[in-house]
């Protein structure tokens, strides 16, 4: 045996031979999964192949569905547009403010403590509370944005209503509401490096800003990247907040795809086959997402 | 050293933090503002919310929008289907995923490995992928006018299994093999050594479920076609729906009876909800 | 008391191999210490005695009856293991009595043995406490303790005292003699230390790769390396191993064995040599001297060598051990390769 090489242990745990017993255990949950994740996943993909509206029978329509998503129609380019910009506004101020944030409360003291407590909070109210909330603040007549630029004599701004901002403003809640988690979990991973090596370039003299580059960025990018794809898929797949916010509007400034997809497939004559080929689309973009999450995940093993 | 310039430097250090201090709390204010001027605004009159430059405490301080929101629209069967699906989505998870992690964290068998692919796979497909196909099945076994909608889909969560079989095969190997020489039967094993010593984070995981069950908007909004089945979540939508002209009073004091719960479960559990968050960052 | 037989057993961990067809015997009531670098496989044969490894192939006696298929539970062995495996959320008094209460003893009795088995290892003051309370000694007296109330016939250990500090275990090491003589039971003892083995076994077996080297009483294994290996896994400094010049034999000799000569004294082996190191043990002096044919390792109560200096070294013919090409003991016609040493020829 090479030395160096672990012994594999002779597992003790695992039972093997032990007839039904494993079956029954996992076979529930496999049955669920498969009823309510799998058989949809597959029926999507079929569905996006015929025109069909849950009452009359299903037509074949072959790849038309799909033709109109991107050639005919420009809604739905719209709304691909839309939550690309959503999200990179999202990802963008949710890191940066993450790692300035855990810089700046990285020691551990009370007031630390209460300011990251206040900052999760939101992260745990649902996202439909938040988002009445900051819909009553963003109020153009009486909110109370509006009134702090009154107080500071500021023009004001019609916030929601206005098509270039809303997007904006509906990303800045999400941010508002998870932030809190995003610190969290930099904040751990700056905790986790090992004191002997901040203190070896204390030694060496490294000023911060050298410190955070060279030192401090490189040993939490695993976790960094991490968020990086959790944040982009939660990103492509929002709802709640638009929905209540500006349900798409104003005109669809702020159609994003899952709006679009409940829009065609519960409202527009439930046009289940069209919405469908647009689930589709969000799930081939997902897949992708998913592929460099895993790709990542198995690169972080090789680096820790 | 010059004494004077030590001093200076002091002085500065010393107002660097008061600054950073003051700037914190401002910071504490932008992230908890939001649920205070949700909480105000309830006891506020419709006319003094409307008020432009609106006013910081409530004047009258009134518990009408409450009884208003009484009057219209009847919270207690909400705040039951709420409570119903959350419960029964945590009861069945409590029973599902545990099993199925036990089953995968400590037995080989045949097919384990595509099962524990598909567990991955579930992992990754959210509901907004599947929703209108579950739709379509729950409308043809006629089951949109209950609860099971929105219940059935979420018995066994892909999440959850990840975590607590990841936890179970956190327990040493030592342990269980101690066990056997303590001629302790596979049961045994299972109650007296693996559940108590993944307690909390089988209870960590369930509580999550507890809170994004609450929390859910967009399922219920799919899957349901009456108020008879409809959770608190989506009780505000009819408030809003009533009437031309946001009434935010209303809106906000049933926001705060949404949100209430949640928050105080939170100050409650704080301590643990934020470990296990940070360490669900970390693994 | 019982008597342990491995015969024939193998065992592998998918393609690696880690122990192929051995058989041996544990007498009854002996400390027995199965000794090795790590990976040599005696925490695998452990496993197998204790049932919770079963061997690929081969069978497994307790006093003659086969246990090879037999439960880890219903075997009357105990087991305390290197992490100590103590379980967290019961308490001390919980972890002594899991066992009994899984065995159904009635609950008069149970009380009786675990009040018993806490005074033995000095629990009685920590029994409703729960282990994460404990240090690190105490924990192992659970471990032991855990053991001890199951009153078994064959005691294993699986290196129980690497995780305790170097006092605590010398202390522990005649703990556990003393309540081996007491309990007169057979002990299966696990360790990679020499020194413990040394201090401990009635018989040793010294193991490597997944083979039995050497096996014997503490003392005939140190006086006679029947190979290399042997030689060199025990003692310390390990017994000094240089090429015979002229032949593919190598020579070997312990250190205490090394004697500085007088300019005009011969010993069969003698050699001029450098000394480069000298370190202070207290009663004696540790030199590491270099000869033409390597730097050899010297116990010696003179003290008065430094660094740096030219010394004479000698070995008496009966202190040399020769080996062939393998690495295997050569026993017969040493003394024609002695004369020859002296002579010069070599």
């Amino acid at each position: 045996m090479r030395p160096g090489r672990k012994l594999p242990r002779p597992s003790g745990r695992k039972s093997s031979g032990t007839g039904l017993v494993p079956y029954l255990l996992v076979g529930p949950a496999m049955l669920l999964l498969l009823i309510f994740v799998f058989y949809p996943l597959v029926n999507l993909v079929y569905l996006s192949f015929f025109d069909y509206n849950l009452i009359r029978e299903k037509t074949f329509v072959g790849l038309k569905n799909y033709e109109v998503l991107f050639f005919v129609k420009t809604d739905f380019l719209d709304a691909l547009r839309n939550t690309a910009v959503y999200t990179l506004s999202v990802l963008f101020f949710s890191l940066l403010l993450a790692v300035l944030f855990a810089l700046w409360l990285e020691p551990d003291s009370r007031i630390n403590r209460f300011l990251q407590k206040s900052m999760f909070t939101p992260y745990l109210i649902s996202m439909v509370s938040c988002a009445y909330i900051w819909s009553w603040m963003y109020d153009a007549d009486s909110g109370i944005l509006n009134a702090m630029l009154a107080l500071f004599g500021l023009p004001l701004s019609r916030w929601l209503n206005d098509s270039d901002l809303a997007l904006f403003c509906v990303a800045a809640v999400a941010v508002w509401k998870s932030l809190g988690y995003y610190l969290i979990i930099v904040l751990a991973s700056i905790r986790s490096i090992p004191a002997e090596i901040l203190e070896a370039a204390a030694l060496d003299n490294t000023p911060p800003v050298r410190k955070f580059f060279r030192i401090t960025l490189p040993m939490i990018s695993p976790q960094l990247f991490f968020l990086l794809i959790t944040i982009t898929i939660s990103s492509f797949k929002v709802f709640d907040v638009v929905r209540v916010m500006t349900d798409g509007g104003p005109g669809n400034a702020t159609d994003v795809l899952v709006t679009y997809i409940y829009r065609y497939a519960f409202q527009m004559n439930a046009r289940v086959g069209y919405a469908s080929a647009a689930g589709t689309v969000l799930l081939v973009i997902l897949m992708i997402l998913t592929y460099f999450y895993f790709q990542v995940l198995s690169k972080r093993v090789h680096y820790q | 050293m010059n004494l004077t310039s030590s001093r200076s430097v002091r002085l500065r250090r010393r107002a660097m933090g008061l600054l950073s201090l003051l700037f914190k709390l401002a910071m504490a204010v932008f992230f908890l503002f939001p649920f205070y001027w949700m909480i105000t605004t309830a006891f506020k009159t419709y006319g003094e919310s409307i008020r432009f430059p609106p006013t910081l405490w409530p004047e009258s301080f009134t518990p009408e929008a409450f009884s208003d929101v009484w009057q219209r629209i009847d919270i207690p069967r909400y705040l039951k289907n709420s409570l119903l699906v959350s419960l029964g989505v945590v009861t069945l998870q409590a029973v599902f995923n545990v099993t199925a992690a036990y089953g995968f964290a400590r037995y080989e068998f045949r097919g384990k490995r595509w099962m524990w692919a598909l567990v991955m796979l579930a992992f990754m497909i959210p509901t907004q992928i599947t929703f209108v196909p579950v739709y379509i099945l729950f409308s043809k076994a006629k089951l949109l006018g209950t609860l099971w909608p929105q219940i059935l889909p979420f018995a066994a969560n892909a999440y959850g299994i990840f975590l607590i079989r990841q936890s179970f095969l956190q327990v040493p190997d030592e342990l269980v093999e101690a066990a056997r020489m303590d001629h302790a039967g596979e049961l045994k094993i299972l109650t007296h050594i693996m559940l108590p010593m993944c307690r909390s984070s089988i209870i960590t995981a369930e509580l999550f479920s507890f809170i994004s069950t609450w929390n859910s908007y967009f399922w219920p909004l799919v899957m349901t076609n009456s108020d008879k089945v409809r959770p608190l979540t989506l009780a505000m939508q009819r408030l809003q729906d009533a009437h031309q002209g946001l009434e935010w009073p209303v809106l906000m004091a049933a926001n705060s009876l949404l949100v209430l719960p949640v928050l105080l479960l939170f100050l409650l559990l704080s301590r643990q909800l934020l470990s296990s968050f940070g360490y669900r960052g970390i693994k | 008391m019982a008597e342990i037989v491995l015969e024939h057993v193998s065992k592998s961990f998918g393609s690696t191999r880690v122990i192929e067809d051995l058989s041996l015997t544990l007498r009854s009531g002996a400390f027995t210490v199965l000794l090795g670098p790590s990976g040599c496989g005696k925490t695998t044969l452990l496993r197998m005695i204790a049932g919770i490894g079963p061997a690929t192939s081969g069978r497994v006696y307790m006093d003659g009856v086969d246990i090879t298929a037999l439960p880890p539970g219903e075997r009357n062995v105990a087991m305390v293991f290197q992490s100590y495996a103590i379980y967290p959320t019961m308490t001390v008094r919980g972890n002594i009595e899991f066992c009994l209460k899984n065995n159904k003893v009635p609950r008069a009795e149970r009380q009786r043995r675990v009040a018993q088995v806490a005074r033995t290892v000095g629990l009685e003051d920590y029994l409703d406490r729960k282990p994460s309370q404990l240090s690190g000694g105490q924990r192992q007296r659970i471990a032991l303790a855990r053991a001890l109330v199951k009153e078994p016939a064959v005691f294993l250990m699986d290196e129980p005292l690497s995780n305790l500090d170097a006092k605590l275990r010398t202390a522990m090491r005649s703990e556990l003699i003393q309540l081996h003589q007491a309990l007169g039971a057979t002990f299966v003892y696990v360790t990679h230390d020499q020194t413990e083995s040394m201090a401990m076994a009635d018989h040793i077996v010294l193991m490597n790769e997944g083979k039995i080297l050497q096996q014997g009483d503490p003392e005939s294994i140190y006086r006679d390396p029947d190979n290399i290996f042997t030689a060199q896994f025990i003692g310390t400094p390990p017994a000094n191993i240089l090429p015979l010049p002229g032949s593919n034999f190598r020579l070997g000799f312990r250190p205490e064995k090394v004697r500085f000569l007088a300019s005009e004294e011969a010993l069969a082996y003698t050699r001029p040599g450098t000394v480069v190191t000298r370190e202070m043990l207290g009663v004696e002096v540790l030199y590491k001297v270099r000869l033409p044919e390597g730097d050899v390792m010297v116990r010696s109560a003179c003290f008065q060598y430094r660094a740096g200096d030219t010394v004479c070294l000698g070995v008496a013919g009966e202190d040399l051990y020769f080996f062939d090409e393998n690495g295997l003991r050569i026993r017969s016609g040493c003394g024609e390769l002695i004369r020859r040493l002296e002579e010069g020829t070599l």
